[in-house]
């Protein structure tokens, strides 16, 4: 059976983290952490060595932009590939997450399907 | 921005008695063509018809001039134009002896009262107080050579009381063109007051509903991927309670954010009615909650449930919280603390509510304006325009028969008391 990858997920929204968790997890071939709010990020991507990582803009405390720097600056976060998921669908607000080295942006509400493949794309260009 | 709406108001006004002008003095033009081949009135001459030519040609670049002038100061030449104009007429009509063109002085002066203002009123009156008492007297003794249809000259003492009787009426009709100006112009400032009152309201609203929105459609995504799992489960299935139970939840809450927004979108209803005033602060934290949550500001609060209630407007209450957690959501880009209280004053006869805020201060300069509910009067810049609730502020506390005072430490922050007067108690 192969290695299950790892993926943090980062929102503030309790929900929508325990509904992709059930959809990565019911797969199998994923281990997921949740986190309701981005101010620990990095002592948990140490921890938890994600290997892909999906991340809120609008947060209270640390916002996603902010943490994606924090990311890029640390040595074992700037290696995982980074997925923003955000309602904010305005053009401006996708640029600014590119320029903070965000690989792809997906808008909620999210198919299964489209996450997971997003997932896979960036797990394979990673590897 | 008030400066804004008067002067495109002004232009408006100016391009519209522009055509006026025109119409008028083509009228009189071909009024005057109409007496002279008829009545053969000599002193009509190609001079005469060239200054009202003239007139009506300076309309024809009006529009564009006014547009690229100072509108302010091209009113008074236009005036001072207007009135040397009206005066060579008078006297190439026969000075004195031309009552019928003096009414033209009238059509200036009540052109400064309804078009301008109460000082471009005093300006056209003496103007024309000035030159056409210099017409009169250089005509008279002869510094003017004269201009008289009938050729008689008058007694000093009835030249005198002619002028006089003129000059009376043009400062009498000054008196009430300046009266309509300042009546239109405190009209016109009610509608521009109004005008912006909406506007703030708008500001906000168009501010929150960024963010409510934001959080209607994660609830909207939330409650999709709920269905999707739902769909692929059998019925009776583990966490199918659960979820159906958060989508509940979440349709509440959307349905809570967006009927918040509504109603502070709404006309006030302009009825007075017992209103708890901690209900009003819990209904603008309620509204404000999408845009403070994801700030770094906490709000602390402390609202005395003993408080009695208030007669007023419960939607003008709740703007006067909303206006000031905005405001000091402005001054308090970074982190910050909102401390909103409320308490029964010490005369027991008064609602005290103190909100406080831990942001940049107000200048000390800046505060008596706030304090004196100046209009339009913010200490933000144009970007950041919520503030502009802190006059809307004082003038509905106001009108609820309350106070408000502002203590402001700059780099400190700033404290707002309002005072309220509590509803009494009828005896049982």
């Amino acid at each position: 059976m192969p290695e299950k990858k790892k993926v943090l997920v980062v929102d503030d929204e309790t929900d929508f983290l325990k509904i992709v968790k059930i959809n990565l997890e019911e797969t199998n071939n994923y281990e997921v952490l949740t986190l309701s709010s981005a101010n620990d990020i990095i002592s948990q991507v140490h921890i938890f060595k994600p290997d892909v990582i999906l991340l809120d803009i609008l947060m209270p405390g640390i916002k996603g932009i902010e943490a994606c720097e924090m990311l890029n600056k640390d040595s074992m976060g700037e290696r995982i590939p980074i997925i923003m998921l955000s309602a904010l669908d305005k053009d401006t607000d996708k640029l600014k997450t590119f320029k903070a080295g965000v690989m792809d942006y997906l808008v909620k509400p999210v198919k299964k399907e489209v996450l997971i493949s997003k997932i896979e794309k960036h797990l394979q260009f990673k590897q | 921005m008030l400066e804004d709406i008067s002067k495109a108001e002004l232009l408006r006004k100016y391009r519209f008695a522009g055509k006026i002008r025109l119409i008028s003095f083509s009228l009189f033009f071909f009024f005057l063509l109409l007496i002279k081949y008829t009545g053969g009135y000599s002193y009509i001459n190609a001079t005469f018809f060239a200054v009202i030519f003239f007139e009506i040609i300076l309309n024809q670049p009006y529009n564009f001039i006014i547009q690229r002038v100072n509108i302010y100061r091209f009113q008074y030449y236009q005036m001072a134009a207007d009135i040397i104009a009206v005066s060579w007429m008078v006297y190439y009509m026969g000075g004195i002896e031309a009552p019928v063109v003096t009414l033209a002085y009238y059509a200036v002066i009540l052109w400064a009262g309804v078009v301008s203002s109460a000082p471009a009123v005093f300006f056209a009156v003496g103007l024309t107080v000035l030159l056409f008492s210099l017409v009169v007297i250089l005509e008279y003794y002869g510094l003017l050579p004269f201009t008289g249809y009938y050729h008689y000259k008058m007694p000093i003492f009835q030249m005198f009381s002619v002028l006089m009787g003129n000059v009376s009426f043009f400062f009498a009709f000054g008196y009430f063109s300046a009266r309509a100006a300042l009546v239109i112009k405190s009209l016109q400032r009610k509608r521009y007051e109004d005008l912006l009152k909406h506007e703030h309201k708008f500001r906000a609203i168009g501010h929150l509903v960024g963010y409510a929105a934001h959080d209607v459609l994660n609830h909207l995504a939330n409650i999709s991927g709920y269905v999707e799992l739902l769909l692929k489960k059998k019925s009776g299935a583990a966490g199918e309670e659960e979820m159906i139970k958060s989508i509940g939840a979440l349709t509440q809450e959307s349905t809570h954010l967006l009927s918040g927004l509504m109603h502070f979108s709404q006309k006030p209803s302009e009825v007075l009615k017992p209103v708890s005033i901690n209900g009003a602060i819990e209904d603008a934290i309620e509204l404000t909650r999408p845009l403070v949550r994801y700030s770094k500001i906490a709000i602390e609060k402390r609202l005395d449930p003993a408080n009695p209630l208030v007669m007023g407007e419960k939607e003008r209450l709740q703007e006067i919280f909303t206006a000031l957690i905005l405001n000091a959501y402005d001054a308090m880009p970074g982190k910050g603390t909102l401390a909103i209280a409320t308490a029964l004053a010490d005369k027991q006869d008064s609602i005290k509510i103190d909100v406080s805020d831990t942001g940049s201060g107000i200048q000390p300069q800046d505060i008596s304006r706030i304090r004196d509910g100046e209009p339009f009067f913010t200490t933000q810049g144009e970007e950041r325009k919520l503030g502009l609730g802190l006059a809307i502020t004082h003038e509905i506390v106001t009108k609820h028969g309350g106070t408000i005072d502002i203590q402001s430490a700059v780099g400190k922050g700033t404290a707002f008391v309002i005072q309220l007067p509590a509803l009494q108690k009828e005896p049982s």
